[in-house]
């Protein structure tokens, strides 16, 4: 897959490589995809908590 | 010594205005505005203070408290000052009971499922996080015991706050027949 390039540490990248390779993703990209839709899906739970406790009359 | 704050907290609809109006009649000073009046929901009224919901703003009235029980939802006790010592008096309630009864006073049968797996994931969470504060004393109560045995609940508590409170009022408060959700 060809997109928009991030740049990384290359540090950081290493250990990233690494851990990829670890929980048996089939790319580093893979890898870095997975946990930033996790946080976006993360987010929009948050938010729909945040919702529901304003419905509420909690917040 | 000084006094802690006494905190009520947990998810909405289980049991913290229960728990409020149960300190209030043992004696138990606490704050309260009474502007979120009693409804359908909650005949026994709710027990909260506006100014609650701005404590990410401001928490130092909180310090003018000591000694008094106070109604935070979780999601505000990561806004507690961390030099305040607290009792966090923490209402547990199935999970399925408490997102029924959310449900019922939201009008809407919201996936039940999906809401159980995020507030216990939640409660999880703040809970993590109260048992790295130092200045914050946990204390679970029990739903389910408080409506089933109201005088070994409160006798317990008063035991481990030491504090005088009067069991047979706080007792009289409990109206199990009120608790229609119970899974």
């Amino acid at each position: 897959m060809f997109g928009p390039k991030v740049k990384l540490d290359a540090h950081l990248l290493k250990k990233a490589e690494a851990r990829s390779r670890e929980l048996g993703y089939s790319s580093v990209q893979e890898y870095i995809s997975h946990l930033i839709e996790k946080d976006l899906n993360e987010s929009k739970d948050d938010q729909a908590v945040e919702d529901r406790l304003k419905g509420l009359g909690y917040l | 010594m000084k006094q802690p704050l006494y905190v009520v907290s947990g998810l909405p609809r289980s049991g913290t205005s229960l728990l409020m109006g149960a300190l209030a009649a043992g004696g138990l000073p606490i704050v309260s505005d009474g502007i979120r009046k009693p409804d359908q929901h909650n005949t026994n009224g709710y027990f909260e203070y506006e100014p609650v919901k701005k404590l990410s703003e401001d928490a130092g009235w909180l310090f003018e408290h000591r000694g008094h029980a106070v109604k935070i939802i979780y999601r505000l006790l990561y806004f507690l000052p961390p030099e305040l010592p607290c009792v966090v008096l923490f209402m547990e309630r199935s999970l399925s009971e408490v997102v029924a009864s959310q449900n019922k006073m939201l009008g809407k049968a919201d996936e039940p499922g999906r809401w159980v797996s995020l507030f216990k994931k939640e409660l999880d969470k703040v809970k993590r996080w109260v048992s790295r504060q130092t200045n914050i004393r946990l204390l679970e109560i029990s739903h389910r015991e408080l409506i089933r045995q109201p005088p070994q609940t409160f006798t317990s508590l008063t035991e481990v706050l030491d504090l005088p409170l009067d069991v047979e009022a706080m007792t009289a408060t409990v109206k199990p027949e009120l608790y229609r959700e119970r899974h």
